[in-house]
Order: C-alpha cells, then structure tokens, then sequence
C-alpha cells in the first residue's frame, strides 16, 4: 500500500470525541448568544446616557466572558506559569514525572524534579481525588513539613517547601519541596512521601487593638525555643542586645510579658495575650494555640501616621502546657520612639492552616 | 459563502481537519483536545469574514499550526516530550505507550499507530508539510500560501520528511 493511502487510513479514524465537540458547541452558542444580547441592548437604549454606561457593561462582560472561558494553554500546568516567572532557570531544567498517589479523598501527584548534587527540587500538588465529594482542596494547603525523600542511597538531611498556587480550574494547589540529602544522589530511583496536608487554610489582615497599652508590665521568664529577627545587634535598645547573645545558651532564658495565663487562651486560635511598650521597644505578644496538627503563624506590622509600614524586629517563641496540651507563644518587638508608637497603628496578617489530615501518600519514580 | 452559516455550522465543517490537523502536530490526544478548543476559541472571538469555503480552511490551518507552534515554544512541553520519548524508547515493544489514539479509542491497527507516531517523531514543520500535503491533499504552494513559507522551502522541507520516513519505516 503506498504511504499515502496508509497515512489517510490512520487519520481517517482520529477524530474529536463527541464530548469535546458538543463543549465547544456550547461555547458556540454561549458567544452568540453574548453577542446577541450585546446587539440588542445597545440598540434599545441608543442615545441614552445610562444605556451607553450599561452597553459597556454588557460589552465588558462579553469580553470577559469569552477571553475567560477555561481555554487552556494545552496542558501547560498552572504551577508551571508561576516557576517560569520566578525561577526561569529551574522551569527550563525541570524533568516531568506526573506520578500520583490517592489516600483519604486526596490525590498527590510529583509533578517534575530537578535533581542536581545533593539538592533536590521538587514540584508537587494536590487536589481531590476524582469521584470525591469531600471537596478538601479549595485553595491554599500546606504539607506541614510531614514529606521526605529517599533516594535508596542518600538520606535527606534537610528540607523546605514553599506553596506556589492554586489553580481554580484544575483545583490542585502546587508546591517546590526542596530537600537536601547527606551526598550527592547516586541513584536514578526516588520515593516521595507525604504524611500529612493541612487544608483549609485561611489569611486574615486584621488591627491589633492596643487601646489599653501600657508602659509597664510583669515579666516572666521562658525557655525559648526560637528567635529571629532583621535589625543588626548595634542597632537594638539595650534591653535587646541580650537576646542576640543567647543562642549559644542551652538554656536560652528570657523574660517575657506576663499579662495573660495560658490557660486563658483558646486552643484553636490566635489569642494576642499582650502588648506593652518598655525599655525602647514595643512588645506584643500572640498564643497561637495547640499547634501540634495546625499551623498558625502572625506577621505582624506597623503603620505609622504616614502609612508607612514597619515590620518587627526581632521575635522569639516557646511553649507552655497547659491540660496536657503544648501551646505555642510568639512575642514581637519594634523598635521606636514611644511617641512614634503612640502615633501607630498595628496589623497582623494571621495565617491559619485549617484542618488536618493524615494519610500516606507515596511515589515512587525514575529520573534518568 | 457561509456567509448565513451559524458558529455551529462552522464548528462542525472543520472540527475533524482541525482536530486530525492538531493530532498530527501535538504529542497526545489530552492535547490535541485543549488546541481544538483554542483553535475554535479564536474564532468565536474574532469571528472573521470568509470569501469562500477554502478561505475559511487555509484561516483554520493557519491558526491551528500557530496554536500548536505556541504548543511546542514551551520548555515543559519539550522537558516532557523528551522525557516521555525515553520512556517509549524503553518500552517500544508495549502497544498503546505515548497516549496514542488506540490507547483510548482502540480504532486504530497497531500499524496505523506506528505509522502515526513515526511521523509524529518527524521535526515539527515537517510533519505540518506531511499532513498538510498526505491528508488534506493540498499542493505545495497552498501549503506555502497557509504556512506563510515559499513554495520551494515547502517543497524541500517534503522531500526531506518523505526520505526520512523512508529510513524509519523502512519496508514495513
């Protein structure tokens, strides 16, 4: 048979399904339709000043309507718009793997890696297992540090993750896990695992009322068991510069406001348990409650009279117990004058992961 | 003419040249299903105005080669090709590997999905000239005309997918 009655008889036979053209039918009829009222209405109300204002409505609506209909950019996933724009470099270099794993209503899919010496990048995402109606993914999740990857010859040593986005139209939400291993990664055979993704989570920017500030307090001392900051010592009030100094100390003691008990604060939310101004810094301090399968985290800031925006200094963190139950305590410092302060308005944006769930997600996967 | 056709009418003249255009150029058939859309999404958008039935196909190639042009220009659409081929390359006596039409359809004989996916292995604007030229049956300068390329680069661009064709299918 000769190439091109061979060729003809194979593509004789492709053909678009008869879902995918009754859809774009429907679309059809839908811009028609658009665009028959759009004719319409700026013919009834010609003239008239409202109408004008209301065929450009209708004429926005249309435009919207038709440029946001879910055309596709062909199977270029949303996560990997985003990689482009932030990271041109790792978006060329990345290897597709899209292999999946379902547990509890929830799909996790190892989208792409990069692997490069002892470094690992990894793009994964999340969504609802088809057929569920437990609808779990519907914006921001978190993978609550509960992944690892082993690669059958190196242990992972270290890890981050950070959430990329979510995409509405394919409901997964995408995240870069990148993992650090003991040495270089020898083998081409890898297993991702997830134990535990933090759904529904929630971010709120909200005033921190300070109405009642004081400019003395009580104190008491904790055993930290973090601290960060942004300010150089040298620039600390002296009342700070010791905190810069603690973390060689194993004990890391430091004095902290005492104006609420733990028992007072709510287990599953934020509860600001205090704000004072001493000692060249304004001190402000937030329970996050039990965070043992939660992440709640603040970040809070200031706003002086000018809109200008200040970030915190320096914060620490630790734990009390309270019923047998670990919460968790930030306390905040920002440095300024006490009229400047004074003069200022003070912004959380309280991000709170939501609900918990457990299950074992795993993949196992090549890179060649 | 099709000057009182409905946007209907017009998607079912073309759907299948389109899809099988698509088909041809694209990986597989999840693809090929998004690039359709695209293809009949532009034209409700702009919805042109055609003097005849054959300018209304050379304007539905033209936008369906640029479609899968914006297709292939994606560094994830070629991390993945190349990647996917490695794995079909490793498991080429498996029928069915590359998401295939007979994956799904099961309407194709395996030498017909062969023969697809030789052509499909061919370099992008080679198996434009091929389809273009086997399937739809236009001359070498309709195709120039809708490609925007001289008829003499379609030509040689022929002549060369027809020999390496001839190197991979050998005498199957």
């Amino acid at each position: 048979m000769m190439f091109e009655e061979r060729y003809r008889r194979a593509y004789d036979s492709i053909k678009p399904s008869q879902e995918l053209v009754c859809e774009v039918i429907r679309r059809a009829e839908e811009a028609k339709s658009l665009q028959g009222a759009d004719r319409k209405s700026t013919m009834w109300e010609t003239g008239r000043k409202r109408a004008m204002w209301a065929a450009g409505v209708l004429m926005a609506v249309l435009c919207c309507m038709v440029s946001v209909l879910p055309v596709c950019a062909a199977k270029i996933p949303a996560f990997y718009r985003v990689i482009e724009y932030l990271s041109p470099a790792l978006a060329d270099s990345l290897i597709p793997i899209e292999k999946s794993s379902s547990d509890q209503g929830i799909t996790m899919e190892v989208e792409a890696v990069n692997i490069e010496g002892n470094e690992a990048r990894i793009i994964v995402s999340v969504r609802d297992e088809e057929g569920s109606n437990l609808d779990r993914i519907h914006g921001p999740v978190d993978l609550f540090d509960s992944y690892d990857l082993s690669s059958f010859g190196s242990e992972q040593i270290v890890g981050g993750c950070s959430f990329l986005n979510y995409d509405e139209e394919t409901g997964r939400a995408s995240f870069e896990v990148t993992v650090l291993s003991s040495g270089r990664y020898q083998s081409d055979k890898f297993r991702f695992r997830v134990r535990e993704i933090l759904c529904d989570g929630s971010e709120e920017t909200r005033e921190i009322d300070l109405a009642a500030l004081g400019s003395q307090a009580d104190m008491r001392c904790v055993s930290l068991n973090g601290m960060g900051g942004i300010v150089e010592r040298d620039d600390l009030p002296d009342s700070l510069k010791a905190i810069s100094e603690i973390e060689d100390d194993p004990k890391q003691q430091w004095d902290v406001l005492d104006l609420m008990q733990v028992e007072d604060c709510a287990e599953n939310d934020f509860t600001v348990t205090g704000a004072a101004y001493t000692d060249g810094a304004l001190r402000l301090q937030i329970c996050m409650g039990n965070v043992r399968h939660a992440d709640r985290h603040v970040q809070p800031f200031l706003v002086d009279a000018a809109g200008e925006e200040q970030s915190c200094a320096f914060s620490v963190s630790w734990y009390e117990e309270t019923d047998g139950q670990s919460y968790q305590f930030y306390e905040y410092y920002f440095i300024g004058e006490p009229e400047e302060i004074e003069n200022s308005s003070v912004y959380g944006i309280f991000y709170d992961s939501g609900e918990s769930v457990e299950g074992n997600w795993e993949v196992t996967f090549r890179v060649r | 003419m099709h000057k009182e056709d409905s946007l209907e009418e017009v998607v079912r003249r073309n759907s299948d040249m389109v899809y099988r255009l698509t088909y041809s150029l694209v990986r597989n058939r999840t693809d090929a299903d998004d690039i359709y859309q695209e293809v009949f999404m532009r034209y409700f958008r702009k919805q042109p105005k055609f003097d005849s039935s054959e300018h209304e196909k050379a304007w539905m190639i033209r936008v369906t080669v640029n479609c899968c042009k914006n297709y292939w220009k994606s560094p994830w659409v070629k991390h993945r090709a190349a990647f996917h081929e490695a794995i079909v390359m490793q498991n080429k006596d498996l029928p069915g590997e590359n998401g295939t039409a007979a994956a799904s359809d099961s309407v194709t004989s395996d030498q017909d999905e062969l023969l697809i996916e030789t052509v499909r292995q061919l370099p992008e604007k080679y198996r434009v000239v091929i389809h273009l030229f086997y399937y739809e049956e236009m001359s070498v300068e309709e195709i120039g005309k809708v490609t925007g390329t001289k008829a003499s680069t379609v030509r040689t661009q022929l002549t060369r997918a027809r020999k390496m064709l001839r190197e991979r299918l050998g005498d199957r």
